[in-house]
């Protein structure tokens, strides 16, 4: 029977932003200690996974890992946003290049109200070189690296937010930008886990993809991995995680993409998995 | 004023099966680059400073299991008595507190945990602190 682990990658995210270091400002912990995971709350965990064989030795079923990345500054992941604040979040983030793309699209029809704030209706009738220009807008912003689509943080466009600031405590601020940029009270966009690769990837021992989820509290995305538990020992992984850095130019918010990594470790044994549900407290489970 | 927010996260499975929150709780502030240390243990000790607003939430490590800050006890002589919030439209709280004066040296404080279903109450046998910030 596969179990379900998770992966909190806690990260300080404007203390990372600041110093450009995501190492020293983040910490990650599972739910694995009782098994035997290792520096729990630290830059350095050792993902401890048993797997779970039959009496000849044969792998008997693959775990799954789930990692979530989390701002230090955000509020609760239980607190149900209201229905302003998803939508502010959903619009800033999920929908970035759809915005652009219509923008871009309705421009080159002649429409110059492109911020109509309609603009979900996405209008892709537009001519080949309409199509080119939208092309070299978004290789300006992204880039096709080794593993997929990339955020190009070389790129001189932010991503435009027309909404105001979220307190620490999840009101939308009125006030000063400056002021509340000075107090840190506002809310970053939230980290993003954008690939995960290296050596437990290249080996094949996890099969890591992003998959949407109809949840608005896990705000739609996660990361989740298969593990092949038939190969034991320690293995390294690296998260790319996007993070965004609030620039204020002329009382205009923007965020501006920010890739950093992190390296976390794998530790695969053939230990007997334990029991936890059979009201007898932790026991081997029965081997057939 | 600067804000200067800690966050609990709760291993509740780990703390109900082996009945104590110490080494099962992670604290983190965003305040290590003032002098914040211990960040990720039950014993964190964060750096503060005179008028710093302090904010303290939790949750679990698995979003479905249930924790709740039910008080926290401060030296008033420090900071304000903490005042617990509750976030727009729900039942989940948030904690907030005043720095009334910059600390001279560490000075403890405890933060009291409902978790599961139990009516235990938990907290950890050495406690977080604050400390001065970075000069």
């Amino acid at each position: 029977m596969s179990q379900q682990f998770g992966i909190m990658v806690m990260i300080d995210v404007k203390s990372a932003l600041k110093t450009r270091n995501l190492r020293d400002h983040a910490y990650l912990i599972d739910n694995m200690k009782d098994f035997g995971s290792q520096n729990e709350g630290t830059n350095a965990l050792i993902s401890k996974v048993s797997g779970t064989y039959w009496a000849n030795g044969n792998q008997a079923g693959e775990e799954v890992m789930n990692w979530l990345a989390i701002d230090i500054n955000d509020m609760p992941q239980t607190v149900q946003k209201p229905s302003y604040y998803t939508y502010f979040r959903a619009k800033t983030i999920e929908n970035f290049l759809k915005k652009h793309l219509t923008n871009v699209s309705r421009s080159e029809q002649g429409d110059t109200n492109t911020n109509d704030t309609d603009d979900r209706q996405l209008d892709i009738k537009v001519s080949q070189q309409g199509f080119n220009s939208i092309l070299e807008q978004l290789q300006d912003i992204t880039n096709v690296a080794e593993g997929g689509l990339k955020t190009n943080t070389d790129s001189t466009k932010n991503i435009e937010s027309d909404w105001p600031l979220v307190s620490l405590t999840g009101q939308l601020e009125s006030g000063d930008i400056k002021v509340i940029q000075e107090e840190n009270n506002y809310i970053n966009l939230p980290p993003v886990i954008t690939n995960i690769t290296g050596e437990a990837v290249d080996l094949g021992i996890i099969y890591p993809a992003e998959y949407g989820s109809p949840n608005f509290i896990t705000r739609g995305w996660y990361w989740c991995a298969t593990v092949n538990t038939a190969k034991a020992g320690k293995y390294r992984y690296t998260m790319h995680i996007t993070l965004f850095d609030l620039v204020i130019k002329d009382d205009q918010i923007s965020w501006k993409p920010v890739q950093l990594t992190l390296d976390s470790h794998i530790l695969i044994s053939k230990d007997a998995m334990r029991n936890g549900f059979t009201g007898a407290g932790d026991s081997y489970l029965p081997i057939y | 004023m600067n804000y200067v927010n800690i966050k609990a996260l709760v291993d509740v499975v780990a703390v109900l099966s082996n009945d104590q929150l110490d080494g099962n709780m992670y604290l983190f502030d965003t305040n290590k680059l003032q002098g914040s240390t211990k960040e990720g243990t039950s014993n964190l000790e964060s750096a503060v400073q005179k008028n710093d607003q302090v904010l303290w939430s939790t949750y679990g490590l698995e979003v479905e299991s249930y924790v709740k800050i039910c008080d926290i006890t401060v030296d008033e002589t420090y900071l304000t008595k903490p005042k617990a919030e509750y976030y727009e439209g729900t039942n989940i709280q948030y904690w907030t507190s005043r720095v009334l004066k910059t600390p001279e040296t560490t000075i403890p404080y405890s933060i009291q945990f409902e978790v599961g279903d139990t009516t235990t109450l938990f907290a950890t046998k050495k406690g977080p602190s604050i400390k001065p910030v970075n000069r």
